[in-house]
């Protein structure tokens, strides 16, 4: 088959970069028309790339499309630009593609009324061609130039509202925090130049099993700690559950489905670097499970509804992070429980990204519909709601599917994903495998109980007398429908056997086509996860089925009295921001005023040093010109009586020479 | 004494010292003029004497000395013609005064 | 004998009057003074056997540039003003400099060996007016001919900036009333100089 559509792949990214350039440029003030543009523009990305992962099911394998010298200067710096298509990139394309443009579709009812509306759009487009950049990055020097462009457009959306100091603040907050990570990717990339000599993934691999360097062995050390700001893996994760103040839509994109994982593709794309350190490898896994854990406990006390969702976010993104870290961290060279360590390093990739590609669905899914009950409800407090089954069917509804996907009963998407984590952690079979299967067994049964707390308090009940609910137009309400049939459906292509008798491919033999998988599927650990999940919605619903109408504040969770003081830590999120603030202030602020101190008075003393010195000396000389010509003559001629004076002193003869 | 190449360079010598001087020293751009004038007759001195005790066959240094009462003559009418137009802005023709470039 | 006489008495008489030149308080007399030194370069020049040179000297240095240097004086400064001051404050380091300048040169000089080389005059062209004109015409026509422009354009730029103040002032003057019309009026006026 001739791969027609893989040489127009170029314009999947370059074609939201034209909208927000023609938006920015020319149609802020047609509202509408920016909206229209920005939609056509994401739905032709869209078809384009089903279209390459059409060819690529077709077996046209992995390609780079687009290779352009973009500064070549040979031994010093080369960099190129280019698009390069493989199964784990043509994977982020769809994931991407689908979510961007569904919630463009959502955008254009949520945001109907807005006055910025074209701003919203023509960041959104920023937005779609950074991200799809950034998957289809060949090196890793365009990847970070996308990565930074991803969090401008973060930054940007969520100071969407600026005129609201806690939305300025969180932009701020996230911009600052990811940009600590960014750090050491960046270091990562210059080491990358100054070791390898190359930004190239697949001559990196190579050349980092040869390497001894110090400073190269831990080149995927810093590589993560970029994913982990991105992430938002723990201590990093701060940034996200502030970043809900962002409008919904931009956190159904970003802060669920899209830009956050790109910390775990850019591991997953790197994933046989990361292999050969198995150490980095179990911190990455211990770091994942941890967020995953941590962050459940604290969404079990949370009461706006998006932040439960945000840190749902965190504990699933620790879930991705679990995989790929456990996978790798028998090493490649190794053999555990019968697997060689490179066939447990695809299979954390493979479960890692599934996970990615599932849950981005079910959480944008979440988030969507989380806005369009904040559009009825005009509040963000789940105590605040309730009663909305009735009034809001197709919202709620999807809603709960979304809800029983994350939870991971079965046969929802999140039920086969997450359970292939845990066979994973089981195949693995060091005690690092066992430790952090409990771990995630234990982050499956809280992630089951705090979504089903948010459901049974946000919709049974009976609504307050204030609020009239009510359904949202067609165009919010089409994407729920569309993402919650995935949220159903996405999950079958995870399993071999289901595959298998469906006849199509299944999602480990698409992401890895040369690798002769083994099926990871257990119906004991599956029946285990269900069975903890099930524990989970059984106690959400026995603490909460019975709502009555007087629960009208955070004031009345009962699960305050049962939890006494461990409440209060969940609901303070155990404080960590209080700890970045200390160590701000204390420490960080502390050690800036001392630099300050020295740049004003050492570093700016000596440039005003200089600028004195010069002044003064000027002054000095300021008599030499005197402006009078015939000064100026005497000035010439003396200089030339001394320049003759001195040869005729030193080198006679040279005159009368030059004279002959 | 025979009269040779030397004596005529030590007259121009002393001739573009004095016309040298003067420039240097004299306030009134008029008699600045006058002491360039002097200068290029110093010159013309010696391309004559060179001329004429080196190359006696030929001719080249009176085709100098003609070019260079050429470039006199523009110089002076340019000069003078400044001259005029300072006289007529500043009502004053010493030197010293003027330096409004200067600022 | 007699070119030795006529070089003494020429050149020490073209020293004293280039020194009374430079010297004198009155200008008037100092361009007489710089006239007589002229002529006494043509002397000099017929000595060196260059009699075309010196007919020239007189007609262009005496005739012409003295002439204007004179109208000069004449249009400008108040001849009989003595009351000023002569040298400016730099008179004698300018001085010492020079007679440094001096002694060095002729040191160098005299150093240089052309003593062999002095020839009779048997060796001259016989028809000298004949060959400069040929040199002229042949060999220099290219610096001949950009001499001739040189000469052109100092001489339409001479005009142009004796000629200029006068509508610089207008111009200045018309200032004070009223800017907008001023540039029309300097519009004008240009516009009229090209006509």
């Amino acid at each position: 088959m001739n791969p027609t559509y893989y040489e127009l792949a170029w314009l999947i990214p370059a074609l939201p970069l034209f909208s927000f350039i023609f938006t920015v440029l020319f149609t802020q003030k047609y509202r509408d028309l920016t909206a229209f543009i920005s939609v056509a523009v994401v739905v032709a990305s869209f078809y384009l790339s089903i279209r390459v992962t059409m060819e690529m099911l077709a077996g046209a394998g992995s390609a780079q499309m687009l290779n352009i010298q973009w500064i070549p200067l040979g031994k010093a710096l080369n960099v190129s630009v280019g698009v390069f298509l493989d199964p784990l990139s043509v994977m982020m394309l769809i994931v991407v593609t689908t979510v961007t443009m569904l919630v463009h579709i959502y955008s254009l009812g949520y945001m109907k009324h807005e006055d910025g509306k074209s701003r919203f759009f023509s960041y959104l487009s920023l937005f779609t061609f950074s991200m799809l950049g950034l998957v289809l990055s060949d090196n890793m020097l365009q990847m970070f130039i996308f990565w930074e462009l991803v969090g401008l457009c973060s930054y940007l959306l969520i100071g969407y509202y600026y005129t609201k100091k806690t939305a300025a603040d969180a932009a701020k907050k996230a911009f600052s925090v990811t940009r600590a990570g960014d750090l050491g990717f960046f270091m990562a990339v210059v080491i990358c130049w100054g070791y390898f000599g190359t930004f190239n993934f697949a001559e990196i691999q190579t050349l980092y099993g040869e390497t001894t360097e110090f400073l190269a062995r831990i080149f995927p050390f810093l590589i993560f700690f970029g994913a982990m700001g991105k992430s938002g893996q723990f201590p990093l994760h701060i940034w996200l559950p502030d970043a809900m103040e962002g409008p919904t839509p931009v956190s159904a994109l970003i802060h669920a489905a899209t830009m956050v994982v790109a910390g775990i593709f850019l591991v997953a794309r790197a994933i046989m670097i990361f292999a050969q350190t198995p150490d980095t490898m179990l911190w990455v896994a211990y770091i994942g499970g941890f967020t995953a854990l941590f962050s459940a406990t604290i969404a079990v006390a949370q009461h706006d509804i998006k932040r439960i969702l945000a840190f749902s976010t965190l504990s699933q993104l620790g879930y991705m992070m679990l995989a790929l870290g456990i996978g790798g961290s028998i090493g490649l060279s190794n053999t555990s429980n019968g697997h060689a360590g490179s066939d447990l390093a695809l299979m954390g990739q493979t479960a890692g990204t599934f996970h990615l590609f599932t849950h981005a669905f079910f959480k944008a899914l979440l988030f969507l519909g989380a806005g369009s009950v904040i559009h009825a409800m005009h509040t963000n407090n789940i105590w605040e709601m309730g009663g909305l089954k009735s009034k809001m069917k197709i919202t709620v509804w999807t809603f709960i599917i979304g809800t029983i996907a994350l939870s991971g009963i079965p046969p929802f998407a999140g039920f086969w994903s997450k359970d292939e984590i845990l066979a994973l952690c089981m195949e693995v079979g060091t005690v690092h495998g066992y430790i952090l299967f409990g771990v995630a067994l234990a982050g499956a049964f809280l992630t089951a109980f705090y979504m089903f707390r948010l459901c049974l308090v946000a919709f049974w009940g009976k609504t307050p007398a204030s609020a009239h609910p009510h359904e949202s137009e067609f165009s919010m309400t089409f994407p729920l429908i569309v993402l919650a049939t995935l949220s159903v459906f996405a999950g079958l292509i995870g399993n071999h056997d289901i595959a298998h008798t469906l006849n199509i491919t299944s999602y480990a033999a698409f992401l890895n086509p040369e690798w002769n998988h083994e099926a990871v599927f257990h119906l004991s650990i599956a029946g285990i996860s269900v069975l903890v999940a099930g524990l989970g919605i059984v106690s959400a619903f026995v603490l909460y089925a019975k709502r009555p109408a007087e629960w009208t504040s955070e004031a009345h969770d009962p699960l305050r009295a049962k939890l006494g003081k461990l409440y209060t830590h969940l609901e303070n999120k155990w404080y960590i921001d209080e700890v970045w603030s200390w160590i701000l202030n204390n420490i960080l602020f502390r050690i800036a005023a001392g630099c300050a101190w020295f740049d004003r008075h050492i570093v700016d003393g000596s440039v005003d040093l200089v600028g004195f010195m010069t002044t003064r000396f000027g002054l000095v000389l300021q008599p030499v010109q005197s402006g009078k010509l015939q000064n100026y003559i005497l000035v010439v001629f003396v200089g030339l009586l001394f320049v003759l004076g001195f040869l005729y002193m030193k080198v006679p003869g040279i005159l009368a020479q030059m004279i002959q | 004494m025979e009269i040779g190449i030397y004596h005529y360079l030590v007259l121009s010598f002393i001739l573009f010292a004095i016309g040298m001087v003067g420039v240097m020293v004299r306030r009134s751009v008029i008699l600045m003029l006058i002491s360039i004038e002097i200068l290029f007759n110093s010159i013309n001195l010696t391309a004559v004497a060179f001329n004429r005790f080196l190359y006696p066959e030929q001719v080249t240094g009176q085709v100098f000395v003609i070019f260079i009462m050429t470039v006199a003559a523009a110089e002076a009418a340019v000069g003078l013609a400044i001259v005029m137009s300072v006289y007529k802005n500043f009502k004053n023709l010493e030197i010293g005064g003027l330096n409004t470039l200067k600022n | 004998m007699g070119h030795a006489v006529a070089f003494y008495v020429f050149g020490i008489l073209a020293v004293a009057l280039a020194l009374a030149t430079i010297l004198h308080k009155n200008i008037f007399k100092s361009a007489t003074f710089m006239a007589g030194m002229l002529f006494c370069l043509a002397a000099l020049f017929i000595t060196l056997d260059a009699e075309f040179l010196a007919v020239v000297q007189v007609l262009v240095y005496i005739g012409a540039i003295t002439m204007l240097i004179v109208f000069a004086i004449m249009l400008t400064t108040r001849i009989n003003d003595e009351t000023r001051q002569k040298f400016n404050s730099q008179l004698w380091i300018s001085s010492l400099a020079t007679l440094g300048f001096l002694s060095l040169i002729i040191s160098v000089v005299l150093r240089g060996g052309w003593g062999g080389v002095v020839t009779e005059s048997g060796s001259l062209p016989p028809d000298m007016l004949g060959a400069i004109g040929t040199a002229l015409l042949s060999d220099f026509i290219l610096a001949f001919d950009v001499v001739s422009i040189l000469l052109l354009v100092a001489l339409i730029g001479a005009l142009h900036i004796a000629k200029q103040d006068d509508r610089k002032l207008y111009v200045q003057e018309s200032f004070v009333d009223d800017e907008s019309s001023a540039v029309k009026n300097h519009v004008k006026e240009t516009e009229e100089m090209h006509v």
